[in-house]
């Protein structure tokens, strides 16, 4: 059951390929690798801190007041992401930040919560919410380097922006002097999303 | 009634959560923002300065060697563009521009954002020039021009004689107070005036403690003859070949 909820929650109902949520930071932050990541952790962050806070919380809420219970809690949590991010990754925050601000309008979080967290004992939810994390995280991961690889002719780049120094020898460079800018710009996160997004029917249907 | 309460009570614990992040993270941040301004600044200068009582007064910093700092913004073709200037004083008391860095913008990815050194190194073109002087980028004009209206008019700004209270960007008091910068004087000019016994003193003591000795250029800001008198206190210790300028400071 327990394992169910997550891989479930990953993969058969990834949030990004087969419910079309949260894709507004998905398409507008995947143009790099790190960039991705760093909206993967904030996002999980995010997702786990609130969906077990409303889960504990689950008795206590009105049902005429959730929806303002639930974004109060979901803001408060995306601020405490931000801050973080500021106080500890501070070269990727100067990057990612807007987009990890308006996390707290993120439907996946809000639906997963409605739906789940608030009717569910804390342990489901948070493995629901992890599932939903990973598959966001996934969704995130494989569009940015797709779109890193072909826009940028590189893998890893700048990842000491979230691992420190260590990790500046971590860049891959497959294509010398770059690639596809188009795949960079915002059409390109529409053009390789969409693709994906259709690979991902493809599989789906295929298995079946 | 319950509903509310029970939303005052969720607030409250938000508010905790909020509070509590805060305590934990608000040094890191600060730290993290001054190296970050400090790292644009070395940069601007080209050298590593030792940061110990330089602050910044509003949008303005006042480094030792009369070379001013001033932050800005503009609107670009996404949002604000802000960026910092670097101005030397120069001949009759005209300042000229030393360099410009953007320190945030919001430009597109791959057109826009050669503003940014670690893109382009276009934004060095600035560096001695009239802003009018530096060529647009192909594709991005909007970009190029706003970053070229706002060191103009950062220029403007400077020629224009500091009226107090006119400038609306003070932060803290005192940014009248400021001594000018002298220009017409060089400060290696400043060298001969003291004895030799007196500037091997002075040169002992600031190389003893560099920050008392830049603390107290800025600390107390009085007439202009003690600034150059401080000012040279710090060429002093610059020029020296051989001294670790960083080595007063720790900080990143």
């Amino acid at each position: 059951m327990s394992a169910g909820t997550f891989a479930t929650a990953a993969v058969e109902r990834n949030p990004a390929w087969a419910q079309l949520l949260g894709l507004c930071p998905l398409l507008a932050v995947s143009n790099s690798l790190v960039n991705a990541l760093g909206l993967a952790l904030a996002s999980g962050f995010v997702m786990l801190g609130s969906s077990l806070t409303i889960s504990l919380l689950r008795g206590w809420i009105p049902h005429a007041a959730r929806l303002p219970c639930f974004v109060l809690v979901i803001a408060t949590f995306t601020t405490m992401s931000v801050l973080l991010l500021e106080a500890h990754a501070f070269d990727l925050y100067l990057r990612v930040a807007l987009f990890i601000q308006i996390i707290v309008s993120n439907c996946m979080i809000l639906g997963r919560i409605e739906a789940f967290a608030s009717r569910q004992p804390p342990g489901q939810a948070a493995l629901d919410a992890l599932g939903t994390a990973c598959g966001f995280a996934i969704a995130l991961i494989v569009l940015g380097g797709v779109r890193e690889l072909l826009g940028n002719g590189t893998l890893f780049a700048g990842m000491a922006q979230l691992f420190g120094p260590a990790a500046d020898s971590w860049t891959v460079e497959v294509v010398a002097n770059g690639g596809l800018l188009v795949v960079l710009l915002p059409p390109g996160a529409f053009l390789v999303g969409g693709l994906l997004l259709g690979l991902a029917n493809w599989i789906r249907i295929a298995r079946a | 009634m319950k509903p509310l309460a029970s939303l005052a009570a969720i607030g409250a614990l938000c508010a905790l959560l909020l509070a509590g992040t805060h305590r934990l993270t608000a040094d890191d941040i600060r730290a993290n923002r001054d190296a970050h301004a400090w790292r644009v600044a070395f940069d601007l200068v080209g050298a590593e300065f030792p940061t110990a009582g330089l602050h910044w007064d509003g949008d303005r910093l006042h480094l030792p060697d009369g070379v001013r700092l001033l932050r800005s913004s503009i609107n670009g073709y996404a949002g604000e563009i802000e960026f910092i200037a670097a101005f030397r004083p120069g001949r009759n008391g005209a300042n000229s521009l030393a360099g410009v860095r953007v320190t945030g913008h919001r430009e597109t990815p791959g057109l826009g954002d050669f503003i940014d050194t670690a893109r382009s190194p276009w934004i060095h073109r600035f560096s001695g020039r009239q802003p009018e002087e530096v060529d647009a980028v192909t594709g991005a004009t909007i970009t190029s021009e706003a970053v070229k209206r706002g060191v103009s008019a950062l220029l403007r700004s400077m020629a224009e004689p500091v009226r107090s209270g006119n400038s609306g960007d003070s932060g803290g008091s005192g940014s009248e107070a400021m001594p000018p910068p002298e220009p017409q004087q060089p400060l290696t000019q400043a060298l001969p005036t003291a004895s030799v016994p007196e500037a091997a003193a002075r040169a002992k003591s600031a190389a003893a403690a560099p920050e008392t000795a830049l603390r107290t250029v800025w600390a107390a800001p009085g007439t202009a003859s003690q600034a150059a008198r401080a000012r040279e206190k710090v060429e002093t210790e610059w020029s020296r070949p051989g001294t670790n300028r960083t080595a007063s400071e720790e900080r990143p």
